[in-house]
């Protein structure tokens, strides 16, 4: 049974009580994979703000055929991607000084090398890595959530790995061709 | 024969992620043990997958989550069947009796029905409509909405310029369904979707879209 089941019952009936229980429950994840994917604090804000907004409209919509977190992980990619778009319309003004210790801590960790080396990532590689290896979706998930094959989805994360490894540096010797 | 040929990287990753059976597991060992490039490939896979499960979940501040929360609008009840009768409250009796008196009547007359409902009926019946697990005709988009018949001159209005809002998973019929079924006119052309509306409330109905190789442009 998936654990939000009666969270999100409440919550398409309307009570908002219960979807602020789910946003508080999902914040955390949704929060990395948009800021993984988009590699910014404020724009990975503003993709999850507009992610809950659309969840919360369309949440009378959603029969329970994929998990909610899957569901909510889709709406957040798609609302990224808009926020990715929009971002090269509007080029990002001087962001605020972070207040919050929250807001310090993912500032850091967006700007170190694993995140550098993330963005250097083809967008669909690191799509499927932050899902799997980030939030610990399973393949077939990440296959339903990114609409493609399973084997396509281990593909991305073999070579995505591969890159992000050759990239930190992590594993000391030089990479060999095979023959 | 594993130490002549080297093991794709679909093995390479079931051995990494632990998922290889006992008997592969061991004559791919075997193989690393005598394949300096395997068995290099293998470590770098290794050390990008921790380096990610090392990497913490970010929180958004208190501040922010509470501006969230409070940014959530009201909700209208979009696309149901049910919700304007839920809304009539105790007039509903009448309501109903109303209801049938006109279906009578338009079977009656043989009142041509409306076609662009057919989702709502599915929902009325108990059809579960979420696309995410029912939609596997990802190659099943060769559908159109059209039975026959040329063009209308609206559609072809529609369709001559537009703003490309997002690539989904098809069949188009499907997105075309489901944007109908909150109240956008929409129709496919040559495998893409043409529709009408607020950009912002188009993506809304989208949100839990899949992406894929159907088109959808917005006028």
């Amino acid at each position: 049974m998936d654990p939000d089941e009666l969270l999100v019952r409440r919550a398409q009936r309307g009570d908002r009580f219960a979807f602020e229980a789910l946003v508080e429950r999902h914040q955390a994840r949704l929060y990395t994979l948009a800021a993984r994917v988009l590699g910014s604090r404020e724009d990975a804000a503003d993709a999850v703000q507009e992610a809950l907004i659309r969840a919360w409209l369309g949440l009378p919509k959603f029969r329970g055929g994929a998990r909610f977190s899957t569901w909510l992980y889709r709406i957040c990619l798609n609302a990224a991607h808009d926020q990715r778009l929009k971002r090269r319309v509007e080029p990002a003004g001087e962001r605020p000084e972070p207040a919050d210790p929250r807001d310090r801590f993912a500032e850091s960790e967006l700007s170190g090398e694993l995140q550098e080396a993330l963005d250097a990532l083809d967008e669909t590689f690191r799509v499927a890595v932050v899902l799997s290896d980030v939030l610990g979706c399973s393949y077939a998930e990440i296959a339903e959530l990114t609409g493609v094959v399973e084997g396509t989805v281990k593909s991305r994360i073999f070579r995505a790995r591969n890159e992000l490894a050759e990239r930190l540096g992590t594993t000391g010797g030089a990479r060999k061709s095979k023959e | 024969m594993m130490a002549e040929r080297h093991p794709d990287e679909l093995t390479l990753l079931a051995y990494v992620d632990g998922e290889l059976p006992e008997g592969g597991r061991r004559t791919l060992e075997e193989h690393l043990e005598s394949c300096p490039a395997c068995a290099e490939g293998v470590r770098q896979v290794e050390a990008g997958r921790d380096a990610l499960h090392a990497a913490p979940l970010l929180e958004l501040s208190e501040v922010r989550r509470r501006e969230i929360v409070a940014s959530l609008p009201e909700r209208r009840e979009r696309g149901s069947f049910f919700a304007p009768l839920r809304r009539l409250g105790p007039a509903l009796p009448a309501a109903a009796a109303l209801l049938l008196v006109a279906g009578f009547v338009a079977l009656a007359t043989q009142l041509p029905g409306g076609g662009d409902d057919e989702a709502d009926g599915d929902e009325a019946a108990g059809v579960a409509m979420e696309e995410s697990a029912e939609d596997s005709a990802e190659g099943g988009a060769g559908q159109t909405e059209r039975s026959g018949g040329e063009e209308t001159t609206e559609e072809k209005a529609l369709s001559a310029s537009g703003e490309l809002v997002r690539r989904v998973r098809g069949p188009a019929s499907e997105v075309v369904r489901i944007l109908r079924r909150d109240g956008h006119p929409a129709f496919v052309r040559d495998g893409s979707v043409v529709t009408v509306g607020d950009v912002e409330e188009i993506r809304h109905t989208l949100a839990d879209r899949s992406p894929g190789a159907v088109a959808v442009y917005v006028r």
